[in-house]
């Protein structure tokens, strides 16, 4: 085997490279978080197209709402109330463990009222009130469809754009594909509803996948220790930190002056970053400077640290502060029984705060630049899982068919894109793929899909796999 | 995209009027001054580039042309004329219609590149095989005559230093060394008492001694075991959404034990991949397997489970081809790999011998281990164990006999065992036997309403397929009692599958635990389940039952627990049973104290019950009925003929056979059971997947090895064994370069080959080519002994060299690729712990066990409904690798520094240095009590500037250089005023942890001492392995 080196190949290789990692590290490495062993593979050169949106936010309504109790309005199904489901409808497809086996399939009719709602008089059930007030507002999407049909690989694709673990999230791939645009917090933050429940949440969701490590989200948890591990030691404040990790530094510069290693500079600023953290993150997580009239858009669970609500409000401060994506996340619509009393609940924790949210993005200016996301990782069955009686029924996972909204920066107003048949069953007209969803997600934000990619065991991955298309329609 | 004929004609028409060259290309190549080499500079541009429409892949090539197969295959399919101008055009071309490659691809070739191109064109176009498909070859030392080199090691990689002119490093300073020596040998740094022992000894003979000893130490197994758990995804949890905890300790221990123990790598591979087929196999060598089950398993609810079991085999194959082979193997599922030759078709192949063990896709929400599963026993127990069988077996074989010269009337002997009896007679469903047991139907959600109609005798519940008839805590039997159910039923004809009666819990939710017996495909399933599919008894008789009609049923079994004891009667007759699986070795009762679901009818939850069927007089027995008694029951036979009365003599050894039957199932049911591989008797047939969608099988497919592999001498490997076999045949390319290169990363932080997951033409070329092939032959000639690699690693004078350079030397090597000077590299997150612990002395050395929960902030796991229970004393300072590992919710003190989340074979971690490390080292409780405790070392020395120079060493093993000393001095100095001002700064640093303080009235000195040790914690010294 031939072992000898071109040296001309080894000078200009070694330039290519590196011009290309500092390309991409004026990108995505301004502030935050430093790597020493792979160049950037990034290949986004330029935005191809000057980009809408400059931040994120996406709520995330966990384990799948019932797009017909909500959105998608189907008045024919009181007339089918309780009646098998036709199987011209169902056309054999494939149905989840858990009602797969049920020797009966009857409708469900939803037993909430529907009204139009604005000048889009787009309809809405009244589980929403608020919800309602902002119609105009968005661009509502009903033929979302996803190939997966229970939790973890539904939200994991939703999130990943692959139903297998393993991938980058989309915050994941922002923050690697456009960097920071602020020094001191993390560009990529993960806010949970506490008191969750129903079904389970993981840190893949938010996580690298096979990208750097400090491309994933931070979560930033209610109580007194928002990011892990920020607060010092109980009775040492941020004077004594600084006068201590001054001394850390000295340290690490003999170090440095002894070993001539970059990476000792490397880790100084890291311990910078962190430090200025400490003041950033307490400051944009207290929220005492918001006055009355802000907690009461968001409604009185605002002032609970830790609920939708909160985390809601929480996240327009960080929005203001450029934190590029705010992942949500609100756990609990997994209504396989008693879906009426369930979904009811869940409208009351998420909906005043959701409208509130828009509202209050609107009023700063900040949804013009802004998109903010509404939506879970499936919908629900039209027919009951469970028996289906006068005031209560259950409903199954549905893929095929399901409603989200986007509101603000790049996307229609008081738009709505697809629609499903009668049944709410199947998609009937328009249809959009997770995978078109994600690329028009990166559309938004100047990113050509096909071009944002990582190379990884010899293939170059992408949000879109090998799919997707830019739903040119949705966009403003 | 193009035909051939279409290749032909712009091949015409671009040589007549090609594209000129740009001045760029011209320039590099004018700088090109070497012939070029295929492998050294071709293929990499090829098959990064070309080959996702020119390479392996059928379904995606485009104008038959592929070049991965070599010069002779274009010129047959193609014309030698795209080796010559046509390649050279169309990558000069700026036409998006000719261009290559082209623009919606993506893909760039850069000038260099370009010009690479056109000069291997001009050269001849020469192909070469991948190098990666070759066996090693032994090529000669390079000969120098420098006192340098120390082994052969050093020849080679002084050859590439110089001929970049640069010149190797002396060695490091010996504290330098001995502490990187022990954190890649033990993960640990080295006591002040083995530095002074060490620099007290003979410099001729230390560095071996300190080899031998730590080669020796128990601690060896648990450092190299890390790396291992990384690329075999051992993890404390089942993964996906749900990730309850799981225990696969003993496996895990099993790991430490052999790199202890110096098993070859050959026999270390061998057991864990196929440990359970070697002949007499030892329950060590079975519990070995476990590797190839340590991949995530999903217990969501609603899934498919063929789905997931498809995930399992395949993720199993995956982990075999990235970690023996260095293969993107998993690329290869959903179509032909895109650029190493791995058709589709062979990918399936060598899944088969992954696709053989009896599992579910989904497991148990009750937690029971997914199986096939060994139970794992002490020799104690297994004493006990094998006792019990044997007395078992004893009057199993010595009973006397069942009958006697006194007789009975059938309709008397039917009283006889009867525990319950329900007729469905009465306005209230209940037993005859007991009225206060009624029978409810119920559903998910509620109890139904029970219709009734005309039943064989009086009433019969009419069952509408989804609710079942719970019949109370009626059929409560353990595996070790005999007992028979039997009813009258009237099934519809339509009916092909349904549940007629069960206990247990639903359907597969719970792997069917309890018994049942079911239409199957119009026949009758009759099951008893620890855990389906492995820890069960299942019987299939396919002639069903009639339809239409009322049909006598009965069960009957022995409490044998062997698929021999289970009957099944139709109208009184016994019927022919297929046994499809016997083995059941644990209760069948579920694991929980209270709400133990007995005998129910008609429907299971989640389940596929059977609808418009009626069931009648159920009756339940708590002794196994002859057949004279079931032909009774089924009117086939007259109440009053006489049968023989079973002597007491017969029924007192029964007694006597339940109750050590009964002891033998309670010792077996509280014994930790581990997921291994137990190959089935009946192959599973293997099925091409169409996209690699579980659905979606094309045609079968039997197990074999790539063809690429065609070097090997070995006969086609046709079972996990063989494989295992067929990897360490000396002629396989890659199994012995795949080990010695990670064995290198182990030591420099990269592999020779930088991806050492990939070894395929994406992956990158070997650094040094020749020294990888010798270090491969070396492992294959020695027996495949690791260590005699690893001792020729840290005996070469590469690996002594210091790790200081200049900024010269490091923009001309910045990955330190040639290896002029030594390797620094932060501490992996284990470590970085490990040695705050213990240079504090609060490291607990217990080696192996369950996993254990050090600090964790509280609600981190939370979002997955489930609560972290810290521990307390030792288990908060185990080493780290025995840190609780849940994949969805890595622990963070370990996760921020790089530890993977254990859900997919890693063979390589990244190495970050990002702000949340910071954190974490200066406030993770570990860290800041690990702190404290080293304080400890300044307030007892006789003075601070002592107890300084003691904490830095016992944390860094250096001492701390005159300026460090002062800076830390200054720091303590700064520490105390600010405490003696203001004591309630000092709370956190005294609080934190569960250790105490053991003198109050000098609290103030333990916290700047906390503070100062917190600073030489979080110093560069003290992370980084120079």
């Amino acid at each position: 085997m031939s072992d000898q080196p071109i040296q001309n190949m080894r000078r200009r290789d070694f330039l290519t490279r590196s011009s290309l990692s500092l390309g991409s590290l004026a990108l995505s490495q301004l502030s935050w978080g430093a790597n020493n062993v792979n160049p950037v593979q990034n290949r986004i050169k330029s935005n191809t197209h000057k980009p809408k949106v400059r931040r994120i936010v996406y709520l995330f309504q966990s384990g799948g709402p019932s797009q017909l109790d909500t959105w998608d309005y189907k008045p024919e199904l009181q007339k089918w109330h309780g009646s098998e489901m036709p199987s011209s409808i169902m056309q054999g497809q494939r149905l989840t463990g858990m009602s797969g086996n049920q020797s009966a399939f009857p409708v469900a009719s939803p037993m909430f009222s529907f009204q139009q709602y604005g000048e889009s008089g787009t309809w809405l059930s009244e589980l929403m009130p608020y919800t309602s007030e902002i119609v105009d507002d968005l661009c509502i999407i009903k033929s979302l469809n996803t190939d997966a049909i229970n939790h973890d690989p539904a939200i994991t694709f939703l999130q990943t754009g692959s139903q297998l673990p393993g991938r980058p999230s989309i915050g994941a791939w922002l923050n690697y594909g456009l960097g920071s645009m602020n020094d001191n917090l993390p560009s990529f933050i993960v806010l949970v509803s506490k008191n969750g429940g129903g079904q389970p949440l993981y840190a893949r969701l938010w996580g690298n996948g096979f990208l750097e490590s400090r491309h994933q989200g931070v979560q930033f948890r209610s109580g007194a220790d928002p990011v892990l591990y920020l607060n010092n030691p109980d009775g040492y404040d941020g004077v004594d930190r600084r006068e201590m990790l001054d001394y850390l530094r000295k340290l690490n510069q003999v170090q440095q002056e002894a070993w001539g290693d970059p990476e000792i500079a490397s880790r100084i600023a890291q311990y910078e970053l962190a430090y200025r953290m400490q003041t950033s993150v307490p400051e944009v997580n207290d929220l005492s400077d918001e006055p009355d009239h802000i907690f009461d858009l968001y409604g009185p669970d605002s002032r609970d640290p830790g609920t939708y609500a909160a985390n809601c409000l929480l996240a327009r401060r960080l929005l203001e502060r450029d934190v590029k994506f705010v992942q949500l996340y609100h756990q609990g619509w997994d209504q396989h029984l008693h879906l009426p009393k369930g979904i009811r609940n869940q409208c009351k924790n998420t909906d005043q705060a959701t409208a509130a949210l828009v509202k209050d993005l609107g009023q700063r200016g900040l949804l013009d630049d802004t998109l903010v996301i509404w939506g879970g990782e499936f919908g629900r069955t039209v027919y009951t899982q469970g028996k289906l009686t006068r005031d209560n029924y259950g409903r199954d996972h549905h893929p095929r068919c399901f409603t989200v909204w986007m509101a603000g920066a790049g996307v229609k107003k008081g738009f709505t894109y697809g629609s499903t048949d009668d049944f709410g069953y199947s998609v009937a007209k328009d249809p959009i793929h997770v995978h078109d969803f994600h690329a028009t997600l990166l559309h938004l934000l100047g990113i050509d899909h096909e071009q944002l990619t990582f190379k990884h065991q010899g293939r170059r991955y992408r949000l879109t796999d090998v799919h997707g298309h830019v739903v040119k329609d949705l966009l403003s | 995209m193009f035909s051939p004929y279409k290749v032909f004609l712009i091949l015409l028409l671009l040589n007549a009027c090609g594209p000129s060259l740009p001045d760029e290309v011209a320039d590099e190549l004018a700088g090109i001054r070497q012939p070029v080499g295929f492998n050294d500079h071709i293929r990499s541009i090829l098959s990064d580039r070309c080959y996702t429409c020119h390479g392996p892949d059928e379904n995606s090539r485009e104008a038959d042309l592929r070049f991965d197969l070599g010069r002779e295959h274009i010129i047959a399919s193609s014309g030698a004329e795209v080796l010559k101008d046509l390649l050279v055009d169309r990558i000069l071309s700026s036409d998006p219609e000719a261009m290559m490659p082209p623009p919606e691809s993506n893909l760039e070739l850069s000038d260099l590149e370009k010009a690479l191109l056109i000069r291997w064109v001009d050269e001849g176009a020469k192909f070469q095989k991948h190098w990666a498909w070759t066996s090693p070859q032994v090529s000669d030392l390079p000969k120098f005559s420098t006192d340098w080199i120390r082994n052969p090691i050093d020849n080679f990689t002084f050859a590439k230093i110089t001929s970049a002119n640069l010149q190797p490093k002396e060695q490091a300073d010996d504290v330098v060394l001995l502490r990187r020596l022990y954190f890649d040998l033990i993960g640990l740094p080295p006591t002040l008492e083995e530095i002074e022992q060490y620099l007290s000894t003979d410099p001729k003979i230390r560095w071996e001694n300190t080899i031998d000893s730590l080669m020796a130490s128990p601690h060896y197994g648990e450092r190299m075991a890390v790396e291992w758990l990384d690329l075999s995804r051992y993890a404390d949890t089942h993964g996906y959404t749900v990730d309850r905890y799981r225990d696969m300790s003993p496996w895990r221990d099993w790991v430490i034990e052999a790199f202890n123990n110096h098993l070859p790598y050959n026999q270390f591979v061998t057991e864990q991949l196929a440990g359970d087929m070697l002949p007499n196999a030892t329950s060590q060598q079975i519990l070995a397997t476990g590797f190839n089950r340590n991949h995530p398993q999903n217990m969501e609810g609603g899934i498919v489970s063929e789905e997931f079991r498809i995930e399992y085999a395949a993720d199993r194959a995956n982990t075999f081809g990235t970690a023996f082979l260095g293969l993107t193997f998993g690329c290869a599922r959903c179509h032909d790999h895109k650029y190493d030759p791995i058709s589709q078709e062979e990918y399936f192949q060598v899944f088969s011998y992954f696709d053989n063990i009896n599992e579910s896709g989904q497991i148990s929400f009750d937690n029971a281990t997914p199986v096939p599963t060994l139970v794992l026993m002490d020799e104690e127990v297994a004493a006990i164990v094998e006792m019990l069988e044997r007395e078992i077996t004893d009057l199993e074989e010595n009973m006397q006999p069942p009958s006697s010269e006194r007789m009975i009337r059938l309709k008397q002997s039917l009283n006889t065992g009867l525990v319950a009896h329900f007729d469905f007679d009465r306005p209230i469903l209940s037993d005859r036997l007991k009225s206060s047991r009624i029978a409810i139907a119920k559903t998910s959600t509620q109890s139904q309403e029970i219709l009734l109609g005309d039943g064989y005798s009086g009433k019969a519940p009419v069952l509408d397929g989804d609710a079942w008839l719970d019949l109370g805590n009626s059929g409560l039997f353990d595996r070790e009692q005999p007992f028979t159910i039997a009813m009258w039923a009237w099934i519809p004809k339509a009916l092909k599958n349904g549940t007629i009666f069960h206990k247990g819990e639903g359907a597969i939710l719970y792997n069917f635990r309890g018994y049942h017996v079911a239409l199957r495909d119009n026949g009758l399933e009759v099951v008893m389940a620890r855990t389906l599919p492995d820890n069960a008894l299942v019987g299939y008789s396919a002639s069903g039952m009639p339809r239409d009609q009322w049909v006598h049923l009965t069960m009957t079994y022995d409490g044998s627990s062997k698929a021999s004891g289970l009957s099944l009667y139709v109208d009184g007759k016994i019927q022919d049973l297929v046994i499809e699986q016997d083995n059941l070795n644990k209760s069948i009762l579920l694991s929980r104290d209270k709400n133990q679901p007995g005998l129910q009818l008609g429907a299971r939850w989640r389940g596929l019950g059977i609808k418009d069927a009626r069931l009648d007089e159920v009756r339940v027995y708590d002794r196994t009925l002859r057949e004279i008694e079931v032909a009774a029951l089924a009117d086939k036979e007259d109440l009053g003929t006489q049968i023989a009365v079973i002597p007491s003599a017969h029924k007192k050894q029964e007694v006597e056979l339940r109750e050590k039957r009964r002891q033998l199932n309670h010792t077996v049911d509280s014994l930790q059971e581990v997921m291994v591989m137990k190959e089935m008797t009946q192959p599973r047939p293997t099925f091409l997947l169409d996209r690699g969608q579980y659905d979606a099988p094309l045609h079968q497919v039997t197990p074999d090895v790539p063809a690429l592999f065609a070097s090997s001498t070995t006969e086609q490997p046709n079972n996990r064994l063989e494989l295992a076999e067929w990897l360490f045949d000396p002629n396989n390319p890659l199994t012995a370069r795949v080990v010695v290169n990670r064995i290198w990363q182990t030591f420099f932080g990269i592999g020779l080959v930088e991806t050492s997951e990939d070894f395929g033409s994406q992956g990158s070329r070997p650094s040094h080519p020749q020294l990888l092939d010798w270090l491969a032959t070396e492992l294959i000639q020695h027996n495949w002994d690791i260590q005699h690699i690893q001792r020729l690693i840290v005996t070469s004078a590469t690996y002594l060299q210091t790790s200081h350079a200049t900024a010269e030397e490091r923009t001309a090597d910045p990955q330190n690729r040639l290896y002029a000077r030594g390797t620094a590299r932060r501490l992996t997150a284990e470590m970085v712990r490990d040695n705050a612990l213990a240079a504090s002395g609060l490291l607990a050395t217990k080696i192996g066990g369950p996993s254990v929960k050090p600090y964790q902030p509280a609600g981190l796991w939370k979002v997955n409904q489930s609560t972290y229970e810290e521990d307390h004393g030792e288990n908060l300072y185990r080493r780290s690798m025995y840190t609780v590992w849940k994949r969805s919710v890595p622990h963070p003190t370990l996760h921020t520094f790089d530890a993977p989340e254990r859900s997919e074979c890693m063979p390589r971690r990244q190495e970050t240095n990002t702000p949340m490390q910071s954190l974490v080292l200066l406030n993770d409780p570990t860290f800041v009590e690990a702190a404290r405790v080293l304080g400890k070392t300044i307030v007892s020395a006789a003075s601070p500037t002592k107890g300084i120079e003691l904490a830095f060493r016992r944390a860094c093993s250096r001492s701390p250089a005159a300026e460090e000393q002062q800076l830390l001095q200054d720091l303590y100095d700064q520490e105390i005023d600010r405490f003696q001002k203001d004591p309630s700064k000092m709370k956190g640093w005294l609080q934190i942890g569960e250790s105490q303080i053991d003198d109050d009235s000098r609290r103030v000195q333990y916290a700047a001492s906390g503070v100062v040790a917190s600073a030489i914690l979080n110093s560069d010294a003290a992370i980084v392995r120079r």
